[in-house]
């Protein structure tokens, strides 16, 4: 059954699945067809993906913003806009996991930014500053990466790929603050964090 | 300029652009299928990178999550295939200020349990955000700040009005409805006192309804009372009007 084209952005339940079965044996479904179910607003769906995916949203955002409480509650955002934006996941443009992850980390940086633009709207970042904000992510990212292929991947990376991939992502700076930060051209940060992302993609044999 | 686009797609995949070049290399990508699929690839990337830091999930967070899902209204579809080239997000279409009133919701029963009285007030705030074109994100952070407060307005007029602030974001949210819509050659504007002095936050219109919403960024934190008059096209630098809205912040 070929399923019907309602347009790219709702994505059909496989063929065969039947949602009402699909209860059963929930742990071999996958993302992608828990969030079609969802978008249908099924909250039963919604709690077993809610289970699956919070403690990684909680994670990364807490692994950016550091303070458990704004963790909270923009993880909360991240879990809610995952309810609300169902129907908007389109499988064409990467796996749910990765669209959970993507909203999950970019609203983390979203606060991060919020909050410098007040705290510190024109000051730049101090030589102190510089050592502390690298020294603790790097403190961060060694004690509290438990997934020992990502910590094998970012092993594998020059000292400066792993650098600027570790403070832009989990650090959340800006390009510009990186390059601040490791004390090295603009132009290099970025060639460095895209090279080090596709070294680490091959690494890790991930695919879109 | 396509070589320089290109290198953007590291930066892009860990959200470590400024917002101009952003919107550029978004703009790229629209039209460049060779960075649309890096991109795709390195955002897994990235996913996989923030995947490894799981942990526990705080334990009230399932519970309140999953009540405000019950009450919350879910996006249609992306409308055709242009999602590539999506609207400006400022003004965001009145569904995704549906979500908003919802993570109000959120916001009120983490600060304090769901009563009666607070309903009501989440049910007007939904009615006044229903239709409200404004930035989707700045409403989110002022009402979903651990530190938001509500704070009613007194007014005369037969009208629903509440001022929610965030003194550490330094921003607040002023919403209403019932107000009389004014003709085009007037505003509403809110004034926020500090030291007793009135200082300009926003200006404001309504829709055909009388409802009206409106960010004030800077000035909140330290504000110790609100007022709103009626002045003249865009705006006075001190109150002339009438006051039609007050009340302590």
């Amino acid at each position: 059954m070929t399923p019907p084209d309602h347009g790219p952005a709702l994505r059909a339940v496989p063929t065969g699945a039947d949602p009402a079965t699909m209860s059963e044996g929930i742990g071999a479904v996958a993302l992608e067809t828990l969030l079609a179910r969802v978008a249908q607003g099924d909250q039963k769906a919604y709690a077993t993906l809610y289970d699956r995916v919070a403690g990684q949203v909680y994670g990364l955002v807490r692994r950016v913003l550091r303070d458990p409480a704004q963790s909270e509650e923009v993880a909360q955002e991240v879990l809610l806009e995952v309810w609300r934006l169902a129907a908007r996941f389109d499988a064409a443009r990467g796996s749910a996991n990765t669209w959970i992850m993507t909203m999950a980390h970019r609203r983390a940086i979203d606060r991060v930014r919020s909050e410098q633009a007040h705290r510190d709207r024109d000051t730049r970042v101090t030589v102190r500053n510089d050592e502390r904000a690298f020294d603790s992510v790097a403190e961060e990212v060694e004690t509290r990466l438990e997934h020992a292929h990502v910590r094998r991947a970012l092993d594998g990376l020059t000292d400066l790929q792993r650098q600027a991939v570790e403070l832009a992502y989990y650090g959340g700076h800006t390009y510009r603050e990186v390059a601040e930060l490791l004390n090295t051209p603009l132009g290099t940060v970025k060639t460095r964090l895209r090279d080090g992302l596709i070294r680490l993609r091959d690494t890790m044999g991930v695919t879109a | 300029m396509t070589a320089e686009a290109h290198t953007l797609a590291g930066p892009y995949a860990v959200h470590a652009l400024p917002a101009d070049e952003r919107a550029f290399f978004e703009r790229h990508i629209a039209v460049c299928d060779t960075c649309g699929v890096e991109v795709a690839e390195l955002l897994a990337t990235a996913a996989v990178l923030g995947a490894a830091s799981e942990e526990p999930s705080p334990p009230g967070m399932r519970d309140r999550v999953l009540r405000t899902v019950d009450v919350t209204r879910q996006h249609p579809p992306a409308p055709g295939e242009g999602s590539g080239s999506a609207p400006a997000r400022r003004w965001a279409p009145p569904s995704m200020l549906a979500g908003v009133a919802a993570v109000l919701v959120l916001a009120l029963m983490t600060l304090s349990g769901v009563t009666a009285a607070m309903n009501q007030r989440i049910t007007e705030l939904e009615i006044a955000l229903a239709d409200s074109p404004l930035d989707d994100d700045r409403v989110l952070a002022v009402l979903t700040a651990g530190d938001a407060q509500t704070r009613p307005l007194d007014t005369e007029l037969d009208a629903s009005v509440r001022f929610v602030y965030s003194t550490a974001l330094d921003r607040g949210l002023f919403v209403a409805s019932g107000l009389e819509p004014l003709d085009a050659d007037q505003v509403y504007e809110l004034w926020l006192y500090h030291d007793g002095t009135p200082q300009p936050a926003t200006i404001f219109q309504t829709d055909s309804d009388g409802r009206a919403m409106a960010v004030v960024e800077g000035a909140v934190a330290g504000a110790e009372f609100a007022a709103v008059t009626v002045e003249p096209h865009g705006g006075s630098p001190e109150p002339t009007g009438q006051v039609v809205i007050h009340g302590a912040v």
